[in-house]
This record gives structure tokens, C-alpha cells and sequence, in this order.
């Protein structure tokens, strides 16, 4: 369990969070509880000692899938840089051989052996034939892709903590409209 | 959808004891504060995961406007982490088929981005060079879908599943149907320690 920890005014559904400067003061509720829901969405923010006098807790369970943003900022410009890479290489159509490892070249072997195989019986043509491989092979990679990919960021999901804290509370604070302090 | 659960800690000479601020009948002890916690969260919990009291949910939601937030919460999710796991992996299969209908598509509707002589027949002098394009069509399929479903992920999905859980505690019916596909056989083994005997009115 993570915990939260606010000070609270004394209006019920004022709230103030010192650690990040915002201060919830005379909200809607609906508005103050979409604030309180995307304040407790991060995973990361444990605070274990006892709260003072007058605060209050919010106890977070920790996110089972690692789907929080923490993820996303991770692996983001990891997709992007792939997409683009493709793209890149689509587009000068470098030599491939240096590019991917050996586990994908003997499956794309298996698999586009296959292939060659039914072409032979039902001479397909040249378009057909390729787009029967790349569906056929797509569906399958994705099958094997997606799981993966769970799993990676179920595993490496907590480590770059440092990156997410200072992308999140200081870049993404910028942008949450805080309310005046009111002394 | 998340609901905000009011408790009470009390610390005592051997621990804490820990109650939930709508019912006093129901309160346990710990060592550790973390630990009481984990004890009210794990109760409390399965309960709303497993029954899914919409009365209850509704006077959570009463409760909280009507008390403000005094005292500490506990935050709590409607749907599982079973359940939610079953709502990904469909959704994922679902991504999955339309992404590939997307790209193919694409691929029917421009086809000169896979070969510029479409239509002739495969010869052996051009097993290299399919091979090497549909290595970079399934590269860039992969990656693309990759992609998208991080979109997805960050986007879509809490939106999706926000919809769907708002549409089930509005509509009874829905709830049953959930119920029976999807929350019994995800909640099977979810143990159950706690249930609410108050009044919700």
C-alpha cells in the first residue's frame, strides 16, 4: 500500500498537498475527487511515517499491470524510436542483415518457408503471396509481441523511479492549475 | 472507477486498531500501521470486488459528500485485477484484429508500397527481394502495433474501462451480465472477510 498524505483544511472537501505546493480550496466535489484521482495515480509516491496531527491519508494499492505513466514515459520513445527506425529503414531499404538478431531470422525463415511452399501449388502472386505472409506472420508476432510486452513492463516497470518522479512532479506540475494559498 | 473508503486508526499500547468510520461493528488490530491497513484494504476490498453492492457503492459516494474528507481513505477499485486483466486481454485480441484489417487495408489500397510490379507471378529471382520487403512489412507492423497499443494503453484504455464500469453500476442488467462472464469466474478464488450489514438508506 502507498500512502498519500494531505492536509486538510477546515472545509471538508478542501484539500492541500504540501509536498507538491497545490491547495484544493472550496472545490465541487466531483471536482475535487478527479483531483484527488489523479493526484493518488501515482504508484510510486510511499511515505511511511506516521501523519501529523490534523492530516489525513490516502492509501493507494500499488497498480497490478504497471500501466501507470511511469510505463508509458519508459517505453514511449522506445515504440517511437522503433516506428521510426522502421520507417527509416522502409524508406532507404538499408542491408538488413546487420539489424536483426538471429532469433527472428530463423523464424522469419520458418515461416516464409512455409509460405513458399503453398505458393508453389496455388502460384500466387507476387502481392498476394506477401500480404498472406505478413498476416499470417503478423498475427502470430503479435501474439508473442503483446504478452511480451505485459511482462516487460511488469518486470522493468519499476525501475526508472527517478525519471518518472522528475518528468511527473516537475515537468507535468507546470501544467496542474493549482489554486492561491491562502495564508 | 474508484471509491473512497473512510477508516479510523486508532493507535494502542500493543498496535493499532483500525475501523471503517460507517460501521463500527467491524474493526480489527495489527502490529504495524501498515499493516492494519492492509487488513482493512484486503476486507473491504473484497468485499466490493467480489459482491459488487451497488446500494453500498452509492452510499460510499453519499457518505463521502455528505462527511467530507476528514478522517483517512482507503482507495479502492470496482473491478478486480482479475477482471481487468480479462477486459485487457480482450481488448488486446480486439486491437490486434482490427490493426491488422487496418494495415491490410492500406496495403489493398495502396499497394505500391509493398512492390512496384504487383500482380506478376513469384519467380525464384524474386525470393530475395520479397523476402527482404515483407522482413521491413512485418517490422514495421510490429513496431507500428507496439505503438498504438502504448497509445491505447495510456489513452483508450482508462477511458474504456471507465465507460464500461460506469455503464454497469447505471444499469442493473449490465451488472448481471458482467456478473456471470466475467465477475464470478475472475472473483472465484477471492477470498471474502467482511460484509456490511448496516443500513445504506
Amino acid at each position: 500500500m502507498n500512502e498519500i498524505r494531505f492536509d486538510s483544511d477546515a472545509s471538508g472537501l478542501s484539500l492541500k498537498c504540501k509536498e507538491k505546493g497545490l491547495r484544493f480550496s472550496n472545490l465541487p466535489f466531483e471536482d475535487a475527487k478527479d483531483r484527488m484521482q489523479s493526484l493518488v495515480y501515482s504508484q510510486y509516491r510511499t511515505r511511511k511515517e506516521p501523519v501529523g496531527e490534523g492530516g489525513v491519508s490516502i492509501f493507494v494499492e500499488n497498480d497490478p499491470f504497471c500501466l501507470s505513466f511511469t510505463s508509458m514515459i519508459t517505453y514511449f520513445p522506445v515504440s517511437v524510436y522503433l516506428t521510426l527506425l522502421a520507417v527509416y529503414f522502409c524508406l532507404f531499404n538499408l542491408p538488413l542483415q546487420f539489424q536483426y538478431p538471429d532469433m527472428i531470422q530463423v523464424y522469419l525463415n520458418v515461416l516464409s518457408g512455409v509460405v513458399f511452399s503453398v505458393e508453389t501449388k496455388f502460384s500466387l502472386s507476387y502481392f498476394s503471396m506477401l500480404m498472406f505472409w505478413m498476416l499470417s506472420s503478423g498475427f502470430i508476432t503479435l501474439l508473442i509481441v503483446s504478452p511480451l510486452y505485459v511482462v516487460l513492463m511488469r518486470v522493468f516497470g519499476v525501475m526508472p523511479v527517478l525519471v518518472y518522479r522528475f518528468l511527473y512532479y516537475k515537468v507535468l506540475g507546470l501544467f496542474v492549475r493549482t489554486e492561491p494559498s491562502q495564508s | 472507477m474508484a471509491y473512497f473508503v473512510p477508516i479510523e486508526i486508532d493507535k494502542r499500547e500493543n498496535g493499532f486498531t483500525g475501523r471503517f468510520s460507517f460501521d463500527p461493528s467491524f474493526s480489527c488490530t495489527a502490529d504495524t500501521r501498515d499493516a492494519l491497513v492492509k487488513k482493512l484494504f484486503v476486507a473491504i476490498n473484497s468485499f466490493v470486488q467480489k459482491q459488487k453492492p451497488l446500494e453500498f457503492l452509492s452510499y460510499l459516494e453519499h457518505h463521502l459528500k455528505e462527511n467530507g474528507i476528514k478522517s483517512h481513505q482507503l482507495r479502492i477499485e470496482l473491478l478486480s485485477v482479475n477482471e481487468r486483466m480479462i477486459l485487457l486481454g480482450l481488448l488486446a485480441l480486439k486491437s490486434i484484429v482490427f490493426y491488422l484489417l487496418f494495415v491490410a487495408a492500406i496495403l489493398f489500397l495502396f499497394p505500391s508500397l509493398l512492390t512496384s510490379d504487383t500482380g506478376s507471378g513469384m519467380s525464384m529471382d524474386l525470393i530475395p527481394q520479397f523476402r527482404a520487403q515483407a522482413l521491413l512489412v512485418e517490422y514495421c507492423i510490429v513496431s507500428g502495433f507496439v505503438l498504438w497499443f502504448l497509445l491505447f494503453l495510456r489513452f483508450g484504455y482508462p477511458v474504456i474501462l471507465r465507460a464500461y464500469e460506469g455503464a454497469i453500476v447505471s444499469s442493473k442488467s449490465l451488472m448481471r451480465i458482467h456478473m456471470l462472464f466475467i465477475g464470478r469466474p475472475a472473483n472465484l478464488f477471492l477470498s471474502q472477510s467482511y460484509v456490511f450489514r448496516g443500513s445504506t438508506s
